[in-house]
């Protein structure tokens, strides 16, 4: 059997880029063209292989909206990695992730895998963001980037195994020295007392 | 005037020959009275007389040597010939002059004696019951040289030495009752010790080694004090709580030992001023770190040097104020102040250590902000004294004889405490509280699959007998002495917390050492543990945790008070609403709206309904203050979500689960229903103590949205329509100086704006 691991992971990012629209991609295969904007968070898990680990990602989608944003800490804390999105047809999404990037810099977990999804790559030809833009900035604070479409189904799935890939695999030596107690001393005593 | 089998002999040599048959006359005219007068009962049988058959070859007649059925007399020449007739220990075959058949009888007139009944053995025959006891029951008082000069015994012997159970009473006064062994106490024992002025006595009921005291005892001192607690070489050493109950000056102190002296880390309660010292000693005296509480709530943390404080300190009122310099015990200061708020971050003597960045480990910053005693009493050093006595217990074999001198002693209740310290001596070796090491280890390794398991923890961890009980219960001892009363202090609820852990992670550990026993002494190879320890720790917390809880529940509350009372300042208007206002208010999409089944116009609905709504929903969820443990918590958390899924699926049209994007708001509405008191204290008590495999999942989004539930309805409608309807940007201007970290990290840090606005 393999091992399961899970990764807490949340989605960051301003509203109406498609955060629910990714989960809903990779968890349902689904995209809902009405989909309502999220009151809160989401929440929502999918286990894919990923070497010899199985890997339960579970899924804190938050909301966008600016009056959900104080709520934010909440539910990213803890997490392993933090799916930061921005549509690329709208110049101030990607402002927001880079506010994102900045607070999870700052108050976030330490060592939080970090994932750039330039969303809605389908509308290309309205396009904002340039792609050489994302690269830049991804690179500079060390996150991955890709360009994703929810609708299509582009790049969902490489989006969340480029994340388990970033994961540093399990330490096996971490659990072998658990505090165990030692009898040694024990033994010896007994020992003793035959002679 | 029978002498025997009772009669005191005058000399330890004499006892050491035959302990009870033997008595010496004085001088040769008394030898004659004797013979004539006293010795010449109609029941007494003379057996031997050396004048028939000399003891040995070459002895003079005026040795003379008569062996009665019940005594042993010999005349006051006799004594150089008696002597090295029969050396060391009683009968030993090994004397070289006597006669082999005087040896003989005599020791069948010892054996006859002491067993209380004639018999007619054949010369010659050996084996079973044919040998005087080396073990017999004797009085003897000690006039040699030596330990135990004056002293006189009765009891069990063993080869001439005190071996068994007996009663040693001393020239001084003092008395001990108990086990010995070789001579020495050994084993338990109860001693009466005359104290030098008063007609009082010091009363140790401990255990001995080798002559000593060692080991887990209680003394009850003629003073009125009482020592509960561990010995080593006869002074107070270990952990141990001494309390003083007389009228004048009550105190308890529960903490180290060294050498009788108080030394490293105790808890010390002066009940007289109403404050408790928390901290370390040193010869008695409060010397290092300490921590003061007092029953006004204020509480102080100082360096201490011979009870004297010394250098600056910090000083938290009630009122979160807090100042910094040098003060007094009587809180006046000296020299120059400073004063800050605790809600003012950029104060420079807080120390936010970057371990207490929001990680998983601490989720909570704002609950360590304010918090004492975290550095310096690191939680693995606090009562080492108690783990000490376990684990040696483990390393020493766990023999069973020694189980109460490393374990404590086993006491079901309180009230049965005095009553069995009255009793001690008396209930010990009844058959009822006897304990098996070897049965509990055969348990252990039946119930190693996690479901027993879980059944045998929680039964062990139950039990008075049970070594992982009794630890529990030494624990418990010391935390309450800690936490409980004047201790409850909300600036204590990290040590508090991060000990009630630290505990569950010493008692698995100890569980997994005595399995490790058990394995081994199956000849079985100890299980290779593939669980990390924390899977362990996290399923005996939960178990544990009701012991703990109390005081922990009450530091919690403390804690989050201010938000508690503000968050039911909200629910109290939010309760004004009817449900359908209340629906519309907290944005619950329409088609979720349970009202179908209400058979009132809309207009009724809109003004009388009120508590209606999803009410299965809010009962479950109020079911979260009736319960201890942190996994049933959380699946109180679970059930009430299902509950309202399923109220929502009966709606009409409404087939689809219910999307977690929807929950928040429902979950608003029904938290401001069930009007838990003290929510945000719940929610960080589990969220402390859930199981660290929860993170991240299901139950911890359930917890989350709680969380968030918990701060929506906070000062009223007001702040709701802020949080609400109002961008998150005006909300942050108006937080202005307050560090954004905190503002951000802990939303009811933002009250204080709030705070005050009608
Ligand atoms: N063309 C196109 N539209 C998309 C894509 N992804 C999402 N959308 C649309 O964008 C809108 C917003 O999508 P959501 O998934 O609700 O966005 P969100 O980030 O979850 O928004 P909040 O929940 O408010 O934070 C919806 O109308 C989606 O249909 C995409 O890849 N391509
Ligand atoms: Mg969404």
């Amino acid at each position: 059997m393999m091992a399961i691991r899970e990764l807490k992971v949340c989605l960051l990012g301003d509203t109406g880029v498609g955060k629910s629209s990714i989960v809903c991609r990779f968890v349902q295969d689904h995209f809902d063209h009405n989909i309502s904007p999220t009151i809160g968070a989401s929440f929502m898990t999918k286990t894919v292989p990923c070497g010899n680990e199985l890997h339960k990602f579970l899924i804190w989608d938050t909301a966008g909206q600016e009056r959900f944003h104080s709520l934010a800490p909440m539910y990213y804390r803890g997490s392993a990695a933090a799916v930061i999105v921005y549509d690329i047809t709208k110049q101030d999404s990607f402002h927001t992730l880079k506010k994102w990037v900045k607070e999870l810099k700052e108050h976030g977990p330490e060592n939080i895998v970090m994932a750039i999804a330039g969303n809605k790559c389908d509308l290309s030809d309205i396009r904002e963001v340039p792609m050489k833009d994302a690269k830049e900035y991804a690179e500079s604070i060390g996150a991955i980037v890709v360009e994703t479409s929810a609708k299509n189904a582009v790049n969902i799935e490489e989006l969340f195994q480029g994340i388990s890939q970033q994961i540093p695999p399990l330490d096996p030596h971490e659990n072998s020295n658990n505090g165990a107690i030692k009898l040694g001393r024990q033994t010896s005593q007994t020992g003793r007392r035959c002679c | 005037m029978n002498l025997c089998p009772k009669g005191v002999t005058e000399h330890p040599a004499d006892l050491c020959r035959n302990s009870c048959l033997e008595f010496r006359v004085p001088s040769q005219s008394w030898f004659s009275l004797l013979l004539q007068d006293v010795l010449c009962v109609p029941e007494r049988r003379l057996l031997e007389d050396s004048r028939n058959l000399p003891v040995a070859s070459g002895t003079a007649r005026s040795e003379r040597l008569l062996l009665f059925d019940d005594v042993l007399v010999s005349s006051p020449l006799s004594r150089r010939c008696l002597r090295s007739v029969f050396p060391g220990s009683v009968l030993t075959p090994c004397f070289p002059c006597p006669q082999a058949v005087w040896r003989w009888k005599l020791e069948q007139a010892v054996r006859q004696a002491l067993n209380g009944k004639r018999d007619f053995p054949l010369w010659g025959s050996r084996g079973e019951g044919s040998q005087a006891p080396s073990r017999r029951f004797f009085t003897y008082a000690f006039r040699m040289e030596g330990r135990l000069r004056g002293a006189t015994y009765e009891g069990e012997w063993l080869w001439g030495k005190p071996h068994g159970k007996g009663t040693l009473k001393w020239r001084d006064g003092r008395n001990h009752v108990g086990d010995f062994q070789e001579g020495l106490e050994h084993g338990f024992g109860i001693c009466l010790v005359p104290r030098r002025s008063e007609d009082r006595y010091d009363c140790y009921k401990c255990h001995w080694y080798r002559g000593k005291m060692r080991g887990y005892g209680i003394c009850e001192y003629g003073n009125d004090l009482v020592y509960k607690g561990y010995f080593k070489d006869n002074v107070r050493q270990g952990f141990g709580i001494l309390e003083n109950f007389s009228a004048e000056h009550p105190f308890k102190y529960t903490g180290h030992w060294e050498n009788d002296k108080k030394n490293g880390y105790g808890v010390w309660e002066d009940k007289e001023r109403g404050e408790r010292y928390i901290g370390m000693w040193l010869d008695d005296h409060r010397h290092g770190e300490g921590i003061v509480v007092t029953q006004s709530g204020l509480c102080y943390q100082r360096t201490f040097h011979a009870d004297k404080m010394v250098g600056s300190g910090i000083l938290l009122l009630e009122d979160d104020s807090v100042y910094e310099g040098n003060f007094t015990e009587e809180l006046t200061f000296v020299g120059k102040v400073g004063i800050s708020s605790l809600f003012s971050w950029n104060s420079s003597w807080i120390h936010l250590p970057t371990s207490f960045l929001p990680t998983m480990e601490n989720p909570n910053p704002v609950l360590f902000s304010s918090q004492l005693g975290l550095k310096e009493f690191p939680v693995e050093k606090r009562w080492t004294g108690i783990f000490e006595q376990f684990l040696e217990f483990l390393h020493s074999g766990c023999k069973e004889e020694m189980e109460e001198s490393f374990t404590g002693f086993h006491i079901q209740t309180s009230k049965e405490l005095r009553k069995s310290q009255e009793y001690l001596f008396c209930q010990r070796g009844s058959e009822e509280i006897s304990w098996k090491i070897e049965e509990i280890l055969e348990e252990l390794v039946q119930h190693q699959e996690p479901e027993s398991l879980q059944s045998y923890l929680e039964k062990a961890l139950g039990s008075s007998l049970h070594p992982l009980g009794k630890l529990l219960r030494a624990l418990t001892v010391a935390f309450q002495a800690t936490y409980s009363g004047i201790g409850a202090n909300r600036h204590l609820l990290a040590m508090a917390q991060e000990e009630v852990k630290f505990y569950s992670k010493k008692i698995w550990e100890f569980y997994q050492g005595l399995l490790r026993l058990a394995l081994e002494r199956k000849g079985r190879a100890p299980a290779q543990d593939a669980d990390p320890r924390s899977v362990g720790s996290s399923l005996v917390l939960p178990l544990i945790l009701p012991g703990f809880y109390p005081e922990l529940s009450m530091l919690y509350m403390l804690q989050h008070q201010r938000e508690d009372e503000l968050y039911c300042q909200g629910i109290v208007e939010l309760s004004l609403f009817p449900d359908i206002q209340l629906l519309e208010f907290l944005d619950v999409q329409k088609h979720l709206w349970p009202l179908k089944d209400l058979t009132l116009t809309s207009n009724q609905r809109r003004s009388l309904i009120k508590d209606k709504c999803f009410l299965s929903a809010t009962e479950c969820l109020q079911k979260l203050i009736t319960t201890v443990d942190p996994r049933e918590k959380l699946e109180i958390l679970r059930q009430t979500y299902e509950e309202l899924e399923l109220t929502v699926s009966r709606l009409p049209g409404a087939e689809r689960r219910l999307p977690m994007d929807d929950l928040l708001p429902l979950l608003v509405f029904v938290v401001s229903r069930a009007r838990i008191q003290h929510l945000g204290a719940e929610i960080h008590l589990i969220r402390d103590l859930m199981d660290p495999t929860n993170q991240g999942g299901m139950l911890d989004f359930l917890l989350t949205a709680l969380e968030v539930r918990g701060i929506f309805p906070r000062n009223s409608v007001h702040f709701l329509q802020c949080l609400w309807k109002t961008p998150w940007k005006s909300r942050n201007s108006e937080q202005g100086g307050v560090d954004g970290r905190f503002q951000v990290l802990a939303p009811w840090n933002s009250l204080n704006g709030f705070h005050g606005i009608p």
